[in-house]
């Protein structure tokens, strides 16, 4: 009698789909080492709050699965990192050792990632590199090691390098947004400014309930020239978390720029009452203070400020060194436009002293752009200097053009040192040269508004009215904002009318 | 000798035996359902699908590419109807969406689950790369649900039909190729209507799933269309002459369908048919179209031509509008607004198809519908109608003649209670004239075939007249004419075999329809008095009888009657509609039954009379080749006298006689008798005459040229024909005879001195036996001898009481007239025959048998001469 295979098929094909729902069912082994899924759980929700840049909540997170988990090497690994961004060293020590100690109980990829975080909780550079390079060579595949290289070659300065394996993590993992972030300087710092937008935009997009997204492409746009567009992200990000102190302050830069600038000081004042909720000293807000007058052209105000600090004595520390060395330098351009000059050869001196002193215990530490940038800010004030007393500034001027060209940070960030330096020429009547050094700029920033007030009143007094013309209509739309008696804006109305009047 | 002629030929016993039993019904194909169960479920897969209300983005994405790029936007979708921080921002073909919800997205599948979290009407926020450019739109989320359910619906109901009609017709006729064809048509339309929801394809599998359906089905109705109207109602003649014709019309559609899978995963736009290629599917159904209507216009067959005149009608009259609304609208103007005024009429096509098949019985399929169901549901409409128009009526005229409301309904409805019979009547009548022919049809078929068969003379048509009528008339589920030989009904052996004797006796009685079942029972009741152990019998064998009809699915059998012989027999079996044969139908089927015994007999005597026509037209040319071969006159030898007589019968039988001339100044004097008659026994005499005059002269002895004849004659005949044949060779001077016999009747020499002496030296027939040795003698003659050679037509001559004339009575008169002039002589010999057959039979009896045929050679004495040379007597 002849079988018929139905049955037989029918039988087959059930079990096969048991089969295959029993592994659905079935629990997927954990990504990471720990004998609790509860733990991993918080490990989980710590990962997250540290994508997000909440140190405070990651590191309550990472608490949790430690106190479920003693075992949970990664979990302290983590923990280590977040409490180090709180600035509990000691606490960030304490649990690094504890994940050193856990790690013949991992395994050999996060054995090896232990290492490498103990080798930089050291400061054993080059130990760290070799296990990089061993993770490298083994996982390359492996997001959390594509991030660390990444991570080492921007700091090590090849943006290019940075680039290409920030986007091999998004390729790997599209969940790690805070890989736009990176990517976003990464082409802010090549300039770079519409793929800069684009990613910080991917990363405001996915990380939209995040300050720090939001305040990334403020940056960005900051950065570009786009100022209405900073402000409104800028606002976001405060809307977002108003204590997110950083967007305060990145906001009252945007509006200081714009000419807002009651509006950047009331800004700043409620960053300074966020710092103060978050136990932040707010002696941290006042070098930020003066960098908006210094902004808005109140050169009073700086000092009124600078007064108030300017003989603290710095504690030991390089933040707050750093903070007096800014407010030193504020106050030294203040005094430098209100023609104060001894007063100012004082401040210089000063300054100069804090800068040296900074290097002496901290210059290991500052990357080349940092030291280049304090390099050529001392000479911009020492040019101003001369220029005030009279001296030969024009050589000063000409090392300080070089210094800038040579300088190895973006366009961008060059934007205010190349207006001080066009301010310098401008003063000096050499206008060619600051309307070299404006256009520079403007190629790259059409819209940064105080190169194209010096541009136009360089123009002015060489007679191009037209561009004269054309560069005070940028700077007056950029400044539609603007207070109603910002100096800039009240000039620059001005100068448009004698212009127009004269055509 | 004489054979048998036509009128004897066999008739096949059974003939137009209609229906099947149940035992030999075919089921239907496996493959053929499983195809259609599968359609089935895609089709209400899809529908399910249309009705899912899914979040969907209106965004019409491509396949195959590694992130989603928008290849198409639903007018007035989400996507369309995008907003950026609150102004119109819609998204546009080449936009690329990374993120949907805030999470990052690079697979369709992603963004199926993600908006799979949502629910129709949330806004959802949506980054989008234009070129390289960020931007967020936001999005409020629509249902993937088709927005015309109304329309969707009718579509669905169109399909439905369309299957289920076409499986009907394929359940009743799975092996017939039309009804194969038009159940797949069946099918693909389903499929088609089912997956044509009108929306776009988004994130789905299901949608696209039911795209990809609705493409396929839409590439096959053409074809389908095509091929089925190329083989119904008839095979086109192009059909058969290029194999190759219907199997490539499947393939374009199945490039284009190529195409179009192509253009879903690699294409840059969304993957649709190009105005060509839906103008091309167009030309599909044009040529159907016309296939159909060139078979209805030019078929000379009334009955064809009736059965698919509504369906022709039905046809153009669905597909046209399709044509033009859909196909050509779309095509040429873009639009597909009329796309229903295109789809609706179609439903027109299994309409027609099923008015055909329950009002024709098209392609052989038959729907009996009830009758009492039909008049129930007509009762209930009718009701309904009337209750509907009693309200109506009854507000409108309350309205316009302000009476009370109780007064005017209760006028209304006595009014239309006064026309609810009459219209009910009506409508019912015409229901029976459509529906149920049997009552309104009878007199008129009645009077169809009462021309009809007397105007039928061949029996194939005959049959084919009655089996056709009878059949679609009263519908029987098995119908067969049996035929009789020797007034004997036999059954075929498919329905069981065996004669009906008793039963046909029976019949020969009885001039009308019988019930076998009630005749059956009665014969078989217990109760019923016996008349005696032979009339039980009797009724034993006729019940066996009815018992094998009845057994053979039969249940009223009709004799058909010439004079009182029974020809041939009507048999029924129940009705289709299982109502069982009123009185007026059986008095039908006696009618026509006794028409066509009647008619029977006409064209068995026509079949004669054609046959004796062709006989005797036989006979004339082979009497008028045997009346060549003889000699025109006798030869005029010194000193002897030849006198030859042959009287043909009636059936000619190849005898000749003949005289060759011969070497030396002899004569060859030969007689023979050729076997068989008609035709072939002339043509085997004219050719052993050329033979033996050719051999003539190349032998010289009469033994060696019947020898050589005789290889010559057995080469080149069959075995059974063969010649008896007499050679003499007379060499006049010397007065002596040669000769040689093959098996002929041995010639009398009676000598002058009054002694007979027989001339029996000879062998077997000329043809019998090859390789023949023929011996020959030698007589000499004397004056007054006389040789008389003869065929057996004169000594197997035979008197009414079938005594034969002999060898004594031909030696007798020879002997009588020996001193009379040869042709007196053959004369009287001649006389003497024909007064033994008797004086009293016609020449057409004298001539009934053999033919006569005599030649005397007399010997002269040196001084008597025959001055007549004589002529040969026929």
């Amino acid at each position: 009698m002849k079988r018929h295979p139905l049955p037989l098929i029918v039988l087959v094909l059930a079990v096969a789909a048991v089969a295959v729902w029993a592994m659905w069912l079935r629990e997927k082994p954990l990504p990471v080492t720990t004998t609790s899924r509860e733990a991993f759980q918080w490990y989980e929700k710590g990962m997250e709050n540290t994508d997000k840049l909440f140190w405070g909540e990651a590191v309550q997170s990472f608490e949790q699965a430690v106190a479920l988990d003693s075992t949970f090497a990664m979990a302290w690994k983590e923990l280590s990192t977040a409490r180090r961004s709180i600035g509990d060293e000691e606490g960030a020590k304490e649990a690094i050792e504890r994940a050193y100690h856990l790690r013949d109980e991992v395994t050999e990829i996060e054995r090896l990632l232990i290492d490498y975080s103990y080798d930089l909780s050291l400061g054993k550079h080059e130990e760290s590199k070799t296990v990089l390079e061993e993770m490298a060579r083994k996982y390359p595949d492996d997001v959390r090691v594509v991030l660390l290289r990444a991570r080492r070659a921007w700091s090590s300065g090849d943006r290019d390098q940075a680039i290409l394996l920030y986007e091999k993590s998004l390729a790997l993992d599209p969940n790690r947004v805070m890989c736009h972030n990176q990517l976003g300087y990464l082409y802010l710092d090549k300039d770079d400014f519409p793929t800069a937008i684009a990613n910080l935009q991917r990363y405001a997009y996915y990380a939209d309930d995040q300050p720090n997204p939001h305040d990334s492409l403020g940056e960005a746009y900051q950065a570009a020239g786009q100022y209405d567009k900073a402000i409104q992200e800028y606002v976001k990000a405060l809307e977002i978390r108003p204590s997110f102190y950083q967007s305060a302050v990145h906001l009252a830069t945007a509006l200081a720029i714009t000419g807002q600038i009651e509006r950047a000081r009331y800004t700043l004042s409620q960053a300074e009452n966020a710092m103060t909720e978050l136990g932040i000293s707010t002696r941290f807000i006042l070098p930020e203070r003066m960098h908006v007058e210094h902004l808005a052209m109140q050169p009073e105000k700086v000092l009124e400020i600078s007064d108030r600090e300017a003989d603290r004595h710095p504690s030991d520390d390089p933040s707050s060194l750093g903070n007096c060395l800014n407010i030193q330098v504020y106050r030294s351009f203040a005094l430098l436009e209100l023609h104060r000059v001894d007063e100012a050869a004082v401040s210089l001196e000063r300054t100069a002293g804090y800068w040296r002193e900074f290097l002496e215990k901290w210059g290991d530490e500052l990357g080349p752009s940092s030291l280049k940038l304090g390099e050529i800010v001392g000479r911009i004030l020492e040019a101003k200097l001369l220029l005030a007393q009279g001296l030969a500034w024009q050589p000063v001027a000409e090392e300080i053009a070089g210094a800038i060209d040579q300088a190895p940070f973006p366009c961008h960030r060059k934007a205010f040192l190349r207006y001080d330096l066009s301010q310098i020429d401008y003063d000096g009547g050499n206008d060619a040269a600051a309307l070299e050094q404006a256009n520079k700029i403007l190629a790259v920033i059409p819209t940064f508004p105080y190169l194209n007030l010096l541009a136009a009143k360089a123009h002015a007094r060489l007679g191009h009215d037209e561009e004269a013309i054309g560069h005070l209509k940028v700077y007056l739309k950029v400044m539609a904002m603007a207070d109603e008696d910002h100096p800039g804006v009240i000039e620059a109305r001005e100068l448009l009318a004698r212009l127009q009047a004269r055509r | 000798m004489f054979p048998r002629g036509p009128s004897h030929r066999r008739r096949p016993q059974h003939r137009h035996v209609t229906g099947m039993s149940a035992s030999t019904v075919h089921r239907p194909p496996a493959g053929y359902l499983l195809l259609g169960t599968l359609a089935l479920l895609a089709a209400l897969f899809c529908a399910w699908d249309a009705l899912q209300r899914k979040p969907t983005d209106g965004a019409e994405w491509k396949l195959g590419k590694d992130q989603i790029e928008i290849g198409g936007i639903v007018p007035n979708g989400p996507a369309d109807l995008a907003t950026s921080e609150g102004e119109p921002t819609p998204l546009e073909t080449g936009d690329v969406i990374e993120g949907i919800d805030r999470k990052p997205i690079s697979s369709p599948r992603q963004a199926a689950l993600i908006l799979r979290s949502h629910q129709v009407g949330d806004v959802v926020p949506y980054m989008v790369n234009r070129n390289g450019e960020i931007f967020e739109a936001d999005l409020r989320l629509a249902s993937t649900r088709t927005t015309n359910v109304t329309i969707y619906f009718i579509y669905c109901g169109l399909g439905l039909i369309y299957f289920l009609v076409g499986l009907y017709v394929f359940w009743k006729n799975p092996w017939q190729a039309p009804a194969r064809v038009f159940y797949l048509l069946g099918v693909v339309f389903l499929l088609y209507f089912f997956s044509s929801s009108g929306r776009s394809v988004e994130y789905y599998w299901s949608q696209v799933f039911s795209r990809n359906m609705a493409a396929l089905s839409s590439l096959l109705v053409p074809p389908l269309f095509l091929h089925f109207f190329l083989i119904f109602p008839e095979p086109r003649s192009v059909v058969f002459r290029h194999k190759w014709l219907l199997p490539s019309l499947y393939l374009l559609p199945l490039v284009y369908y190529l195409l179009f899978t192509h253009d879903q995963f690699y294409g840059s736009h969304p993957a649709s048919f190009s105005g060509l290629q839906q103008m091309v599917l167009g030309l599909y159904f044009t040529a159907g179209l016309i296939s159909l209507l060139a078979t209805y216009i030019h078929t000379t067959d009334t009955t064809l031509r009736q059965k698919v005149k509504f369906l022709t009608l039905g046809t153009v009259t669905g597909v046209l509008p399709y044509l033009v609304f859909t196909l050509a609208f779309e095509v040429m103007l873009g639009r597909n607004d009329f796309a229903l005024l295109g789809a609706v009429p179609l439903v027109l096509v299994p309409v027609s198809f099923g008015y055909s098949i329950a009002r024709y019985r098209l392609m052989d399929v038959e729907v009996i519908i009830r009758r009492s169901l039909i008049y129930a549901v007509l009762t209930g409409l009718l009701v309904g109608a009337y209750v509907l128009i009693v309200i109506v009526v009854g507000n409108i005229l309350l309205k316009a003649s302000g009476q009370t409301s109780q007064l005017v309904a209760i006028v209304a409805t006595l009014l239309l209670a006064a026309v609810f019979a009459p219209a009910r009547d009506r409508i019912q009548s015409f229901l029976e004239r459509s529906f149920f022919r049997e009552k309104h049809d009878m007199q008129v078929a009645l009077q169809e075939l009462a021309l009809a068969i007397p105007r039928t003379i061949e029996r194939d048509a005959l049959f084919d007249l009655v089996t056709s009528r009878v059949t679609a008339l009263l519908h029987p589920q098995r119908f067969a004419i049996l035929t009789c030989e020797a007034e004997v009904l036999h059954l075929p052996e498919p329905l069981g075999g065996g004669s009906l004797t008793k039963l046909s006796a029976y019949l020969a009685d009885r001039r009308s329809a019988l019930l076998l079942e009630a005749l059956h029972s009665q014969l078989n009741a217990p109760l019923r008095p016996e008349s005696g152990e032979e009339g039980a019998r009797q009724r034993a064998l006729l019940s066996a009888d009815m018992g094998k009809l009845l057994a053979a699915g039969f249940e009223v059998v009709v004799p058909a009657l010439a004079g009182d012989r029974l020809v041939a027999a009507l048999c029924l079996g129940p009705k289709r509609s299982e109502v069982a044969y009123e009185g007026a139908e059986l008095e039908l089927l006696t009618i026509v039954a006794g028409q066509l015994g009647v008619q029977l007999e006409n064209t068995r005597l026509y079949d004669e009379a054609i046959e004796r026509r062709q006989l005797e037209e036989e006979l004339a040319l082979a009497r008028s080749i045997q009346q060549r071969l003889l000699p025109r006159e006798v030869p005029r030898i010194e000193s002897y006298e030849i006198a030859a007589l042959n009287l043909p019968s009636r059936q000619i039988s190849g005898d000749y006689y003949d005289f060759v001339p011969m070497d030396e100044g002899r004569i060859g004097v030969v007689i023979s008798d050729v076997s068989g008659k008609g035709m072939g026994a002339s043509l085997l005499a004219s050719n052993l005459q050329a033979s033996l005059r050719a051999l003539a002269g190349n032998h010289s002895s009469p033994s060696a040229i019947l020898r050589a004849v005789n290889t010559t004659l057995y080469a080149s005949t069959d075995s059974d024909r063969f010649a008896t044949l007499f050679l003499a060779a007379l060499e006049p001077r010397q007065r002596r005879l040669i000769y040689s016999s093959a098996g002929h009747n041995p010639p009398l020499l009676s000598r002058a001195d009054g002694s007979c002496v027989w001339l029996e030296d000879g062998a077997t027939p000329l043809g019998a036996f090859d390789g023949m040795d023929y011996p020959e003698t030698t007589v000499t003659l004397e004056a007054g001898d006389v040789l008389v050679l003869y065929t057996d037509g004169v000594t197997e001559a035979e008197d009414p009481q079938d005594r034969q004339f002999g060898i004594e009575g031909l030696q007798e008169i020879v002997c009588r007239h020996h001193d009379r002039p040869a042709e007196e002589l053959t004369h009287a010999l001649k006389d003497a025959v024909f007064a033994h057959v008797g004086p009293n039979r016609g020449s057409a009896e004298r001539n009934a048998g053999d033919d006569l045929t005599i030649v005397v050679l007399r010997v002269l004495g040196d001084e008597t001469t025959d001055a007549t040379g004589g002529r040969p007597h026929t």
